[in-house]
């Protein structure tokens, strides 16, 4: 399973990333300090086990101590429609 | 990760994501629209890097009613609410939402553009060019018609130093965005968009020929000259509409042109004043509104 990025989606670089959801235009902007940021930018074709090596990476940590905050963290994404998580067919 | 409830957003995040809802909701409308100044001008490579206040785009003319309705039904209100006379058509509407920093200015013309408003859109729209906002795909204008654009923005304020400084970057902008060939025609090009006479500060600084010159309809120059020329347009147009008032009418109007409603007045300043700032409000208005008489007096006998 990998993750992408819902398709209406409005956002900004910078020192930290805020997103819009257009389909939602009542909904507030969101907003993603790092590592958060990271998380968000880099899941879109990527699996969790990916996601977490590129995370450790990026933070020089060992997976295995983060792998349970990514996960948690890219739930939390996928309930607030900021990702999507892309089953494969079949 | 997300803050609880509305986080507060810098302006250049306001704005930017604000140029890509609109683009969303005119394209859902199939409302042709078209980004200008801001981030459009800045990502062509016209404005140095900075942030603006508002978020200008220009709309297909017959369809501008319907994006400030759209908009409305998602919570953005008029501002101007302006009630006194105008002597030039409105040439947008300013939004605001309770939500967001910045505001949204839905044009559909531009003052120095002296064409139908649906013709000189379709001028604009048919040389388009794409630009990417927010990682959203909007249009804006062709960067030589964004240029004069950009300069009609400025030669508003002509006469003032902070806009012959804005000629100046904006001419420079231009020696390195335009190739030698465009530059050269630019002088044809503001020709094409009614502008020949109106940008002519603009075009005198250029390495272009110009094209067209006095052939701009009087009454449209006669109107540009007083936007770009009076002190005060507001005095100018309220001298005007006294003038054209019947003499029963003309107590009544004066009395509006010095006492402004509380409602107007904080929506020009943007915020909620008090009895004290009301008053020191009208009382400031009052002096300038006598100290330009004279020059909008003279401005109209011309």
């Amino acid at each position: 399973m990998t993750f992408s990025r819902p398709p209406e989606l409005a956002w900004t670089d910078g020192a930290r990333i805020t997103i819009l959801d257009l389909a939602r235009p009542d909904s507030a902007a969101a907003v993603l300090e790092e590592p958060a940021a990271t998380i968000w930018l880099e899941a879109p074709g990527r699996t969790m086990a990916e996601l977490v090596g590129v995370v450790a990476d990026a933070f020089e940590q060992p997976p295995a101590a983060i792998r349970g905050d990514v996960d948690a963290f890219v739930s939390d994404l996928v309930a607030a429609g900021l990702l999507v998580s892309d089953r494969p067919a079949g | 990760m997300t803050t609880a409830g509305d986080p507060v957003l810098e302006l250049r995040e306001a704005g930017e994501l604000v140029h890509a809802l609109v683009g969303h909701r005119a394209d859902a409308l199939g409302i042709r629209m078209l980004v200008i100044k801001g981030p459009a001008s800045r990502l062509q490579g016209l404005r140095p890097p900075g942030v603006s206040n508002d978020v200008d785009v220009w709309v297909d003319p017959e369809r501008r009613d319907a994006l400030v309705a759209d908009l409305a039904a998602i919570g953005w209100e008029r501002r101007d609410e302006y009630s006194g006379p105008d002597l030039i058509d409105r040439h947008s509407v300013t939004l605001w939402h309770r939500r967001w920093a910045c505001e949204i200015d839905v044009h559909d013309r531009f003052p120095g553009f002296c064409l139908p408003p649906a013709e000189l859109f379709a001028r604009l729209w048919e040389a388009r060019v794409p630009v990417e906002v927010a990682h959203r795909p909007l249009a804006a204008p062709r960067p030589d018609q964004h240029a004069l654009l950009l300069a009609l923005h400025a030669l508003r304020y002509d006469g003032r130093v902070p806009a012959a400084a804005e000629l100046s970057l904006l001419a420079a902008a231009v020696g390195r965005v335009l190739s030698p060939e465009q530059t050269a025609r630019l002088g044809r090009t503001a020709s094409d968009l009614g502008a020949a006479d109106t940008a002519a500060g603009f075009i005198d600084l250029l390495d272009t020929t110009p094209h067209g010159r006095g052939g701009t309809d009087p009454a449209d120059l006669a109107l540009w000259r007083l936007v770009t020329g009076a002190d005060s347009l507001t005095s100018v147009a309220w001298v005007s509409a006294l003038r054209r008032a019947p003499w029963r009418q003309r107590p009544a109007l004066l009395w509006r042109a010095v006492w402004l409603p509380r409602a107007e007045i904080e929506a020009t300043q943007k915020r909620t004043l008090s009895s004290a700032e009301l008053r020191a409000y009208r009382r400031r208005r009052l002096r300038r509104g006598v100290r330009a008489l004279p020059r909008a007096l003279r401005t109209l006998r011309s």
